[in-house]
């Protein structure tokens, strides 16, 4: 009878039951699975003329979409009230709507998200928020800061609305990407006409080692411009800091310059330590050539045949040569004994230490010292000798195994000529007596 | 001519039995050579012992051959052992331990490797090739991860 009583009343009561039932659970649900925001800037932008719709197609892949962001997290304004094509109320200044900013107010514009970490860091905690710091200490930034409207800003080098991450291969700061993208300016001779600055860096950096490696081999981990300008702070390196860059991936070499007697003079000079040698967008690679005071030499910049550098450097170019020349000769060997089928296996074997001592020695150059020269190169030119003696082993073992090959087949020819004739004389004994 | 005859077969007698020892010997040759093992491997080897159980102190390294190739095998301070290809990711030079920073090291450019063999300094632009260690009985051994 109770449970009678309790069922109609349920019955009864279903509709306050039932709003209760949708307050309780799915109230909470709405902010718990937030609808996407909709964005009625696009709407309207792509119907406009190009200007207004190639931000709306770029945007589609910008990392700013794609993390989630709207027009209006940069620009203001409420992209989800429906304006029905009226821009007033979408781009309404008093809703933060701000008109795009100017050539020198983007950085500042970039700025006020990518300088608070706070915020910058809900999308990647380990993000860095110095950017805006270090432009302004860019020769760029302080350019902008005189009111120069063409230097490069953020956009000149990120694009505006098809902003890529750094790792998407797509984008124009990806590894691979940033010397076309400087050279966008500093190849453009009229751009640059009033800076006064060379325009030849790109054409140069193709041809260095660093960009053969970057751009032809595909090796991302080779430097490109930023890695010796700088990123954001992009800026000419001074003549005192030029071994400290290149020292950032040649420490070793870093290491020996510094404590050549060279390093005392460059600075007296105000020479730019490697790079008045190696150059600096050419980035050459140093033969032999290089040094001595020949036509391709650079030690014949600053020394003559007759001073004392000129003919240590003479001397460090005969030894560097004279083994060199032993390594290659070693080379020419083992592939011989390898072409004729030799065993051949510790010949290479033992050129993997004398190429070791090959590049230690040109590395070893950087300290000047004719003693540590000698040195490695002895030690090389011992490994050297002895891959020469196994080599010429293996090709006399070869002579005598063809030698031996044409004995056997003079033996084998005696022996068939040998069965020849006594089968014939079998033959004619057996015709005789028959008769 | 009798005597003459007598001469002239037993000279082709033995022209004959000479010549075929002789044959016999060309074709018995390669067949000695290819029985002995020959002084070295020329094929790339699969797997190849880098030492003995034993030998090495913790903390240290030793450089083996591997083919053509030099490796690297290590014996940490933790007692594991560890395995790569001992040609520096840069120009090919041949790197070593150092027992000083516990870290791989090429001495021609100053590159830097850690323990599995990333490159975390210097010029070398990509990590060492790793090699699997395995032991077998009291060896050591080194194969190439496929």
């Amino acid at each position: 009878m109770y449970s009678h009583n309790l069922m109609k009343n349920i019955i009864r009561h279903f509709n306050i039951i039932y709003i209760l039932f949708l307050f309780i659970f799915l109230f909470p649900a709405i902010y718990l699975f937030p609808q996407e925001r909709h964005n009625n800037c696009i709407e309207c932008h792509s119907k406009f003329e190009e200007e207004e719709t190639s931000p709306t197609i770029e945007f589609k892949n910008d990392i700013h979409n794609t993390s989630g962001m709207l027009c209006s997290d940069c620009h203001g304004g409420d992209p989800e009230i429906n304006a029905g094509g009226n821009q007033e109320l979408a781009m309404n200044p008093k809703k933060g709507y701000k008109p795009p900013p100017g050539h020198n107010e983007i950085p500042e514009f970039c700025a006020r998200c990518h300088s608070d970490f706070e915020y910058m860091k809900k999308f990647n905690p380990n993000i860095r928020v110095d950017q805006y710091e270090n432009y302004l200490t860019s020769q760029h930034g302080k350019l902008l800061a005189k009111g120069d409207d063409k230097v490069a800003n953020c956009v000149s080098c990120h694009k505006t609305h098809g902003i890529r991450k750094k790792t998407n291969p797509a984008s124009a700061v990806f590894a691979n990407k940033i010397p076309e993208t400087c050279s966008k300016c500093h190849s453009d001779p009229e751009y640059m006409k009033e800076y006064k600055i060379l325009t030849n860096q790109l054409e140069m950096y193709k041809k260095s080692v660093h960009g053969e490696f970057l751009l032809e081999k595909g090796d991302l981990n080779a430097p490109a411009c930023n890695d010796c300008h700088g990123n954001h702070g992009a800026a000419p390196p001074g003549v005192e800091s030029v071994h400290n860059v290149c020292g950032v991936c040649h420490s070793g070499n870093n290491q020996l310059f510094l404590k050549s007697s060279h390093k005392k003079y460059f600075d007296e000079f105000g020479f730019p330590e490697c790079a008045s040698c190696h150059e600096h967008h050419l980035i050459k690679k140093l033969t032999e050539e290089s040094l001595g005071v020949g036509d391709q030499s650079v030690c014949g910049i600053c020394h003559t045949q007759e001073d004392e550098g000129g003919i240590i450097a003479v001397e460090m170019k005969n030894i560097i040569e004279n083994f060199s020349a032993l390594r290659d000769t070693c080379q020419i060997l083992s592939e011989e004994v390898e072409r004729k089928g030799m065993p051949v296996n510790e010949i290479k074997y033992q050129m993997n230490n004398v190429d070791s001592e090959l590049l230690k020695a040109r590395n070893i150059v950087h300290s000047f010292s004719l003693e540590n020269i000698k040195q490695i190169t002895e030690e090389g030119t011992k490994l050297a000798i002895s891959v020469k003696k196994m080599a010429n082993d293996e090709l006399k073992e070869y002579q005598i195994r063809r030698i031996g090959l044409a004995v056997s087949l003079f033996f084998i020819f005696l022996a068939g000529t040998a069965l020849y004739l006594k089968i014939k004389k079998i033959d004619k004994k057996n015709i005789i007596n028959s008769f | 001519m009798e005597e003459r005859n007598t001469s002239r077969k037993s000279f082709i007698n033995y022209l004959l039995g000479g010549g075929f020892t002789l044959v016999a010997a060309s074709f018995l040759y390669p067949i000695v050579r290819f029985v002995l093992p020959p002084k070295s491997t020329e094929a790339e080897p699969m797997a190849v012992s880098a030492g003995k159980v034993g030998e090495m102190h913790l903390n240290s390294g030793k450089i083996f051959k591997f083919g053509r190739k030099p490796g690297l095998l290590i014996y940490t301070e933790q007692g594991e052992y560890q395995a790569f290809m001992a040609t520096c990711t840069h120009l090919d030079c041949i790197v070593q331990f150092r027992n000083d920073s516990e870290s791989i090291w090429c001495a021609c450019h100053n590159g830097y490797y850690d323990l599995n063999g990333n490159n975390i300094s210097g010029p070398p632009p990509r990590p060492l090739e790793r090699l699997n260690v395995f032991i077998k009985d009291d060896d050591i051994m080194v194969s190439k991860i496929t």
